[in-house]
């Protein structure tokens, strides 16, 4: 069981200009992470704030709409992020090839 | 101003000179255009009103040199302290204050609560953690210039003592004098006066005796930090939906009693609220298992994928249009390759069969099994997205090799699949593990032979059934009732046809041994007629295509011989409902009328031709898989021969093929199990009059026949006039 979810973790960072990935509690506190523990606990607590502004957005326009994924594209990454009750999952890849 | 004008037509009348310094001594001469401006004011009415640069010089650097105000620490003048500061910590009015600059402090003491007692040196790190005080006023801009006058403003303050002293005298006759004097006469009256006399008792008291103690204790500052809380009307609102569905399921376990006890045991059970919440604190594990985390992945790598294939998925989705006015268009009819499905799970093993989702044709089903007779495998479906070429989104497992799967239009999240067994299983796909809806049975099902083909009908608005073909010549109909049972009720079993039939021309059969192998071929294909509804073509192992009805339950309508060997496939043509192609194990793809008995095309190929297809928007433009060479025909162009031929690296047999609904990609299936997916470019653009081109065509086809030509023009008049 456990070794699926590793088995699937270690496939999306195998995929190419993937950089990291880090699972968020609904805490806010990175359970699983490919990046350091500062940078993890940073993505954690800013991301979470973001994910709950847009959740919010998507809920007042459509109340019967929820947030299911949200990608932030800047110049040099973009970060996916699919949120959930129990967990956030974020992956940030590479944009330029 | 003059002396501007003439410079600058002295510039233009010499062009030949070097453009560099031209636009050099242009900017400068721009720079000298301001100064000579600054020397000039506008006086109107004896006011002056030049306008000011529009760039203020300051405004350059503004973004580094400014700091919010709650940061910067003002250095603040001390005064005289005259009274002991209160707090203990003089030594630490001395240490750097961090009272914020927009803070004011009375007196001018500085009185250090801020810092940490416990530690040293409070170094400039500290700062970050210790969160700003939420209330600031905002920083006002440092005064570029000094108002020739300047408004000040004197007021009282509060008073503050400095030093009080009470006096113990007053004057005689003021009011403060007076009170005090009544005061004093009533103290003699009660001491030394005539209230002396008043009742007294002595009483003993005692008092507790308090023990105390001094002690030291060190508490450490608690740190502190200023944090976001959101919540917003619909988070409240999801909270409350959501305990309203938990509270009425704790309802039933309110009264715990006991038996022979007294009343006050009695008691309501503690509907412990909190633990429920609490309760999902779930483990890591837990957590990344739920099917909510696999959606979630899901999702993720199919915008993953999409970085590598960007490019790919745009060509796929056609973003990328085709110039149809361009000069130098060569028909060619190129295949790009786009990328191939596959994946571990799937290496080597044949593809069986392919469906579409008939509601989103990004999805697709694909069934592995197997492809000779010698071969073991376990029978596989994947089930791939477009958007996600890298991995398919869900994998089933079975035991049995499949044959055949096909997707519903009504529940497009059920896919039918049959199984070289026989077995016939209706799989809902939304779930990642497999959920079989029904499955059939052994008592209403007979066939133990592989199942060939399943297709979705329906009877009416609300119900659907499956259809399949088997090895053993039956077509079955199942339905699924409301006890979820999945009964199988025969249509029709093909049989043999003995004797000459019309089609095309086929070598006689030896008639020395007169008993036959099987009675019943096997039916490989089946495709429903386009225009009547009841109407099913059969393609057998023995190369005839059955016309049958879903009326008559025991015989065939039509049969017809269309190839000398299995027929593997048959499909009509989008643009013309009554031209049908069939192809088979003889290398020949045939074209037929509906209504004349000779073929009226042959295309030979290179192999056993497995799979056919008409392209959607090119009605003369037709695809076929033989062997490990893809072949492309156009029908307006040349029918001896392909006008372009693919052929595959490796010993693999191409099994399927399918045009995407836009007609601009195809999907290619092969033994060793990958769907290859390719961009169909450099064909003739379509013709505008599809039907009729079409009609040229095959006319054109079969001029050397003058009889069959007037047959089919003739075959037309009547479907003409009696509107068929």
């Amino acid at each position: 069981m456990a070794t699926e979810v590793e088995e699937t973790i270690k496939r999306i960072q195998a995929h190419k200009g993937v950089i990291g990935v880090v699972i968020v509690n609904h805490e806010g506190i990175p359970i699983k992470s490919s990046l350091d523990n500062a940078t993890s606990v940073l993505y954690a607590g800013l991301i979470g704030q973001l994910t709950e502004k847009a959740k919010n957005v998507v809920r007042e326009m459509d109340s019967t709409n929820e947030l299911t994924f949200l990608r932030a594209r800047s110049r040099r990454h973009e970060i996916l992020i699919a949120p959930d009750r129990e967990f956030i999952l974020i992956v940030i890849q590479n944009t330029s090839d | 101003m003059s002396q501007e004008s003439s410079s600058n037509t002295s510039a233009s009348t010499e062009p030949s000179k070097a453009s560099v310094s031209d636009t050099t001594s242009r900017g400068s001469k721009a720079a000298n255009f301001m100064e000579n401006r600054e020397m000039y004011r506008i006086v109107e009415n004896d006011i002056d009103c030049t306008p000011d640069n529009i760039v203020d010089p300051d405004y350059v650097t503004m973004e580094e040199t400014f700091s919010h105000a709650a940061f910067e620490s003002r250095p603040r003048a001390r005064s005289e302290v005259f009274k002991e500061p209160k707090s203990k910590s003089k030594s630490a009015a001395d240490m750097g204050m961090k009272v914020y600059a927009t803070t004011i402090s009375l007196d001018d003491i500085h009185i250090d609560h801020t810092s940490n007692t416990e530690e040293g040196f409070t170094s400039d790190q500290q700062d970050l953690e210790i969160a700003p005080s939420a209330f600031y006023l905002p920083k006002t801009k440092p005064i570029m210039s000094y108002p020739p006058e300047i408004l000040v403003v004197l007021t009282e303050t509060e008073t503050c003592f400095l030093f009080e002293m009470p006096s113990y005298s007053y004057d005689k006759g003021s009011p403060e004098g007076n009170t005090v004097e009544e005061e004093n006469e009533f103290y003699q009256y009660i001491t030394v006066g005539k209230g002396k006399n008043r009742k007294m008792v002595t009483e003993e008291t005692q008092t507790k005796e308090c023990v105390s103690q001094s002690r030291h204790t060190l508490a450490t500052r608690p740190q502190k930090k200023n944090a976001i809380a959101f919540a917003s009307l619909w988070d409240m609102h999801d909270t409350y939906a959501r305990l309203a569905r938990i509270r009425p399921e704790e309802k039933p376990d309110e009264m715990v009693m006991y038996q022979s006890a007294a009343p006050t045991l009695l008691r309501k059970k503690k509907v412990n609220l909190d633990a429920l919440v609490e309760n999902n604190e779930k483990s890591v594990e837990q957590i990344l298992n739920t099917s909510q985390f696999l959606d979630a992945v899901l999702l993720t790598e199919r915008v993953l994928a999409t970085l590598e294939y960007s490019d790919a998925q745009k060509k796929f989705r056609g973003l990328i249009r085709l110039d149809a006015l361009s000069l130098d268009l060569i028909y060619v009819y190129t295949m790009k390759p786009l990328w191939t499905l596959e994946c571990e799970e799937s290496q080597n093993r044949p593809i069986s069969s392919i469906s579409f989702n008939s509601k989103n044709n990004n999805i697709l089903a694909v069934a592995h099994g197997k492809f000779t007779y010698a071969e073991h495998y376990n029978g596989l479906v994947c089930i791939w997205c477009t958007k996600n070429p890298c991995k398919p989104e869900r994998i089933y497992n079975f035991q049995d090799p499949l044959t055949s799967v096909a997707f519903s239009e009504k529940n497009p999240n059920w896919l039918a699949c049959g199984f070289s067994n026989g077995d016939v299983l209706i799989l809902d796909i939304t779930s990642y593990s497999i959920k079989t809806i029904a499955k059939s049975k052994r008592d209403t099902n007979p066939c133990f032979e592989p199942i060939w083909t399943a297709s979705w009908r329906s009877i009416d608005k609300d119900n659907q059934y499956v259809i399949t073909t088997c090895q053993d010549g039956r077509i079955n109909k199942f339905t699924s009732t409301k006890t979820h049972d999945f009964i199988c009720t025969p249509l029709m079993r093909i049989s043999t046809v003995e004797g000459k039939m019309k089609g095309m021309e086929a070598p006689r059969q030896c008639i020395k041994e007169d008993v036959p192998i099987t009675r019943y071929p096997a039916a490989l294909c089946m495709k429903w007629h386009p225009k009547i509804e009841h109407i099913y073509l059969v393609g057998t192992d023995e190369g005839c295509i059955h016309k049958c009805s879903t009326h008559y339950l025991n015989q065939h309508m039509d049969v017809f011989r269309a190839h000398a060997g299995p027929v593997y496939s048959i499909q009509f043509s989008p643009f013309m409902r009554t031209l049908l192609a069939s192809c088979g194990a003889d290398s020949a793809i045939r074209l037929w009328i509906e209504g004349i008995d000779d073929v009226i095309l042959t295309m030979m190929c290179p192999a056993a031709v497995y799979d056919i297809a008409f392209c959607p928007v090119n009605s003369t433009i037709l695809l076929s898989a033989s062997g490990n060479v893809l072949s492309i025909w156009d029908l307006r162009r040349k029918t001896h021969m392909p006008c372009a031929e693919y052929s595959f690296p490796g010993q693999i047999v191409l099994t399927y093929i399918k045009f995407s609904p836009s007609g601009d990609n195809v999907f290619v299936g092969d033994t060793l199990g990958r769907v290859h997916t390719f961009h169909l470019e450099d064909t003739p653009i379509p013709p505008f009059y599809q039907k009729k081109l079409l009609d040229e065509t095959i006319k054109r086809a079969i001029c050397t026949r003058p009889q069959l030509l007037r047959q089919l023009e003739k075959l037309e008049k009547f479907r003409e006039k009696f509107g068929q």
